[in-house]
């Protein structure tokens, strides 16, 4: 008996033991996510989360350069644009294969771009201009507007933007929903990665593709975990659970980096903006000119973002129109102090948005102080993105200002102006209307030179701020907190919260 | 007149006159601690994440707040919402809970149905629902905890009541001609009265534990209110590096629970040694 | 009789807690679309997505539909995850199964090792007190407490998740992996799965001790003055005879009551401990619902859990009545 019993309790101790010991060489990066990844569909997946990963399980016909955004080819070895800017050529690169094995041909392209127009897939609209397609032979695939669009590769390249999907799914799978289900937690990607555990809400792990057409990443396993506390993820980052952090380190921890850990900054495509109420308390225009004096960004900036953050210099981020002087708030406290003091008595109600919230939160928090130095009492009050869209309906109940830092959804100008200022734009909160407006946004939009097209956009920013409708206040700055060792994490403005686990190794 | 009791066998004995003091400590300080206070606790006044000094007695926050005068202002903070869920929901408890056990037949079946579903939806989808709709803020909060909280107070005022009414003296009082006014008032009521005012006293505590753990999950009132629970969810990435930030309101939150229910513990021994 | 009753009114609650739970949809100002197509769709595509799921529908109408649809089991597809509501319930329970399960045992072990020596007179006052100040820690604080005694600095236990990084969750039938591991021939899953339960299952064992210990001494040390029991006493029973015997038969329905009430107060903190642990169940997929206005997941998790309430509420009742025959059924 008391043998058995001995030899049991020794061999589950050496299988607790051996179960412990790293497997030998097996190179891991482990990462984590605040929230749950919603989808793997690259048609459906909008939310910020996943990003990372559907960037090295599926690829798209371009791509942006790391750290800038200028285009390359992906899938796409070279393209050209026909003289009328209606007809896109790619011309596809021959060695790329599904990761069932498959070999990719242009006729796969249009299927899975056929696909991707469908109008109950989340991210449909990004083909909206698209007249028709072809695949005339098996490396060429064509794509025909109904109009110009200067914006269209940009489109193509964004972090949402079309990533081909093979037949394996869209064939193999369909069901009755196009795959729509099975691509919630499966894949078929040319990518350098593909996905070997799901585990919702708790685990995902990337595994490398040992057949890429591309080069080979470095990285035998990508770890992602969920853990929603920041405070968690720094412990474990701290500890060595984690290799990195890619958004959401606190501001005011940055200065006290422990040792071993290191940060990496870069600009992306969030622009920190104040959207103005202006059918409420804030009807009066010289009264809003007096809350912009508060608004101005050099009193607030530092002690929000702690030195990560730099006054927004236009409506546009810093990484997609370089203007060239900051805005031109008004910065006369005295003066707006007595506008307080002349009209009655306000009290205002600013609204943050949840995206990062514990920033937007500082952030409204100091600008509730700015406002107290003029002599306006404000409350704050946080509502989620999807609340912020019925303000438009109910304007009395609304908030007077609204923070947010929201992504546009490519570098082009276009995607920011039809995203957030136009008439019809989904994200123009406060519903505001002018269609002078949206007659420079149009022709800004049809412009291909591109500094010709900035200076058209810049106009379209001055005259909106001169309104007081939208207010620029900054470029947050992103930064990612990693283990020294790590090298080539190549972020990309367009891509937010984006570490590239194609070229990123351990020297 | 249970009380005067109560309280005079209550502040004989050390052990039960220290919790008691301990709260009046408490509730002196929620009354005139902020008007001490040192500094504006909403307002950036120095350098962030200072170490306790002269000029500020528990250093500044990871925002340059003075974290003192942050706590001193959670504590009435924290104080006077709890007096009023507890005052609110034995209260109306008692109401429904006496009612439904003197009325009996349908109405106490109907009133207990009743009582079980206020107690069967999800608090924390009433709280969340609430703030969703109302905005956050800390009355907002009281009146969702108060919602789902009085159902208790109902169902030991209903128990008590039917306990007694089974006892023999009542039995005795009813045969004997006694009206039903006037057994529900005089042998009825007060029985059940010493069970309510040991659990209202024993939930003092829960109520401030439920009122902060709201308050860490970002239900009770917003930025920069200093809520001692939310100061400790905002403030927990210091925690390894300026560990008390968060970790003293937390322990606020902890002496104040302590406390009552020391006070609430000494209550129950009394009444249960009468 | 009585227990026929009760299952009628039991039924009766349910629906009425449904339709109050699907009314306070109403309440919470989330669109529910834009949670489908997000937030940069155009507004044509929202529009008609609204069409196609009927939701422009009046109140009654949606509620009706949904109720028929509960009826089989559908709770709706999650807005968030894609899956239908009841799939992810049923991926998500077993994790907070497995840790409320642990919880209550520890907890439970905990509160009569505390419990039962100081009714009897050991232990004293530092016992009781003990007691008290551990039901009056905040469940937040608990938890970083030990997360950065036991994890952080000493290194005994993991500080979060079910399973460590390398190993793959077992494949069992139960959801529950200390279980699933033995059953799948995994014993080490299974020891790695005790070690990750250990901090969470502790921060939340402690106001459940809490809790049980003092409605153990106070109704234990209430039932040991009663007449009977310094009978038995006299009569020469042995200290353990008379504490078995006596006192917890007469002294369990108080706990039995409490048992309820701590289902509804664990609830609360499992939101808070599965957040801070990274612990994958039923508390996060709820935040995570609340935090995406996933409607149909917040509903789903509601109703769910207030069912599994009203059915242990009920069988409280029948155990109490059956426990206590002075209580007797109208």
């Amino acid at each position: 008996m008391k043998s058995t019993v001995a030899l049991r309790a020794g061999i589950a101790a050496l299988a607790l033991v051996a179960g412990k010991l790293p497997v030998c060489a097996e190179t891991v990066l482990r990462v984590a996510y605040q929230k749950d990844i919603s989808t793997f569909d690259p048609d459906n997946a909008f939310p910020l989360y996943g990003i990372d990963a559907l960037h090295v399980i599926y690829q798209g016909l371009v791509q942006y350069q790391p750290g800038t955004t200028e285009l390359t080819g992906w899938l796409a070895e070279r393209w050209s644009v026909s003289e009328d800017g209606l007809t896109y050529r790619f011309r596809l690169h021959d060695n790329v294969r599904f990761h069932d094995g498959r070999a990719l041909t242009a006729s796969d392209v249009l299927a899975y771009f056929r696909r991707r127009k469908r109008p109950d897939l989340a991210l449909s609209y990004f083909l909206n201009g698209v007249a028709d397609m072809k695949a005339p032979d098996a490396r060429t695939f064509v794509i025909r507007l109904t109009a110009p669009d200067p914006a269209f590769l940009d489109r193509l390249a964004s972090a949402w933007g079309p990533k081909v999907v093979g037949p394996g799914a869209l064939v193999d799978h369909a069901g009755s929903d196009h795959a729509e289900t099975w691509l919630n937690e499966h894949e078929d990607g040319t990518g350098p990665y593909r996905i070997t555990q799901i585990n919702r809400g708790q685990r995902y792990v990337l595994s490398r593709n040992e057949d890429y057409w591309g080069k080979r990443p470095y990285f035998d396993r990508i770890q992602i975990e969920i853990v929603p506390q920041m405070a968690q993820q720094m412990l474990m980052l701290n500890k060595g659970d984690l290799d990195l952090i890619q958004n959401g380190y606190p501001f005011e921890q940055l200065r006290h980096l422990p040792s071993g850990l290191r940060l990496l900054v870069y600009d992306d495509l969030g622009l920190e903006m104040a959207y103005v109420n202006r059918s409420k308390r804030l009807r009066d225009p010289t009264l809003r000119r007096a809350v912009l004096t508060a608004l101005n960004p050099a009193g607030w900036l530092d002690d929000a973002f702690f030195g990560f953050a730099t006054p927004a210099h236009s409506l546009y981020p810093k990484a997609m129109i370089a203007a060239r002087e900051p805005v031109d708030f008004p910065s006369d406290l005295a003066a707006a102090r007595a506008i307080v003091a002349a009209a009655p008595p306000v009290t205002l109600e600013i609204g943050y948005g949840d995206q990062e919230r514990a920033v937007q939160q500082r952030a409204a928090e100091l600008l509730a102080s700015a406002l107290e130095r003029i002599g306006i009492h404000a409350t704050l009050r946080s509502y989620p993105l999807d609340q912020a869209l019925l303000f438009a309906e109910d304007l009395q109940r609304a908030p007077d200002l609204y923070l947010a830092q929201n992504y546009p959804d490519a570098a082009h100008p276009a995607t920011q102006t039809g995203v957030f200022f136009s008439s019809t734009a989904p994200l123009n909160f406060f519903g505001y209307k002018n269609p002078h407006i949206d007659q420079l946004i149009d022709a800004a939009d049809r412009v291909s030179d591109r500094a010709e097209r900035d200076r058209r956009y810049l106009v379209i920013s001055q005259q909106l701020f001169a309104d007081t409708a939208f207010i620029p206040l900054a470029d947050i700055r992103d930064v990612i907190v990693y283990r020294q060792g790590l090298t080539g994490l190549d972020p990309r403005p367009a891509l937010p919260w984006v570490v590239d686990y194609e070229s990123i190794r351990r020297e | 007149m249970i009380l005067r009791v109560l309280l005079r066998t209550e502040l004989r004995t050390k052990s039960g006159a220290l919790p008691l003091i301990g709260l009046l400590f408490i509730t002196l300080l929620a009354v005139a601690g902020p008007i001490f206070a040192p500094a504006n606790p909403l307002l950036r006044v120095d350098t962030p994440y200072l170490d306790p000094s002269f000029q500020h007695w528990l250093g500044t926050d990871e925002v340059g707040r003075d974290l003192l005068s942050r706590i001193l202002y959670g504590i009435r903070l924290t104080w006077f919402p709890v007096l009023a869920v507890i005052a609110l929901t034995s209260a109306i408890g008692t109401l429904v809970g006496a009612v439904a056990a003197a009325a009996g037949g349908l109405v106490e079946l109907l009133l207990n149905r009743f009582c079980e579903l206020m107690m069967v939806i999800p608090a924390t989808l009433i709280a969340l629902a609430a703030v969703a709709s109302l905005g956050p803020g800390t009355w907002h909060l009281v009146a969702a905890i108060s919602v789902f909280w009085w159902p208790w107070y109902a169902r030991i005022a209903h128990t008590e009541i039917r306990r007694v009414a089974t006892r023999a003296h009542v039995e005795a009082a009813r045969l004997a001609g006694v009206g039903r006014p006037r057994l529900f008032l005089r042998y009825l009521l007060p029985a059940a009265l010493p069970s309510l005012v040991v659990a209202a006293s024993l939930d003092v505590a829960n109520v401030i534990l439920v009122l902060a753990m709201f308050s860490f999950l970002g239900l009770g009132a917003p930025a920069p209110a200093p809520e001692l629970g939310a100061m400790t969810a905002q403030s927990l990435v210091s925690l390894t590096t300026h560990g008390w930030i968060p970790l003293s309101p937390a322990i606020v939150i902890f002496i104040l629970a302590f406390t009552a229910n020391l006070a609430g513990d000494g209550i129950r021994q009394r009444m249960e040694s009468t | 009789m009585f227990i026929a009753k009760r299952l009628i009114s039991l039924v009766g609650i349910l629906i009425a807690m449904t339709f109050i739970v699907f009314s306070l949809q109403q309440i919470i100002p989330a669109d529910p679309v834009r949670a489908i197509v997000g937030m940069n769709a155009p507004r044509a595509t929202a529009e008609a997505r609204r069409k196609e799921l009927g939701l422009d529908q009046p109140l009654p109408q949606r509620y009706g539909r949904y109720l028929s649809r509960l009826a089989v089991g559908d709770l709706g597809v999650s807005t968030r995850t894609h899956r239908p509501v009841a799939v992810d319930l049923a991926h998500f329970l077993p994790a907070s199964a497995e840790l409320m399960l642990a919880a209550f045992a520890v907890g439970i072990t905990l509160a009569l090792a505390a419990a039962l020596p100081n009714a009897a007179g050991h232990g004293g006052n530092a016992v009781a007190t003990g007691i008290i100040a551990a039901s009056s820690a905040p469940i937040f604080l608990v938890a970083q407490v030990f997360a950065l005694i036991l994890w952080y600095w000493l290194g005994w236990f993991p500080g979060g998740g079910r399973l460590g990084p390398d190993t793959p969750p077992p494949d069992g039938p139960t959801g529950l992996f200390v279980l699933d591991g033995l059953l799948n021939g995994h014993p080490s899953t299974s020891i790695e799965a005790l070690y990750h339960l250990a901090i969470p299952a502790l921060t939340l064992a402690l106001p459940v001790a809490a809790a049980l210990g003092r409605a153990l001494t106070s109704s234990m040390t209430g039932v040991l003055r009663q007449t009977y029991v310094r009978t038995a006493r006299a009569k020469g029973l042995s200290e353990f005879a008379v504490v078995r015997r006596h006192v917890l038969r007469n002294a369990a329905p108080v706990p039995v009551a409490m048992v309820g009430l701590q289902f509804q107060q664990m609830f609360m903190n499992i939101l808070i401990v599965e957040g801070l642990f990274a612990w994958p169940g039923v508390g996060s997929y709820l935040v995570q619902a609340f935090a995406a206005s996933d409607l149909p997941a917040i509903l789903g998790v509601s109703i769910a859990f207030g069912g599994c309430y009203l059915v242990l509420a009920a069988l409280i009742d029948v155990l109490q009545a059956l426990l206590d025959p002075r209580i007797e059924a109208r």
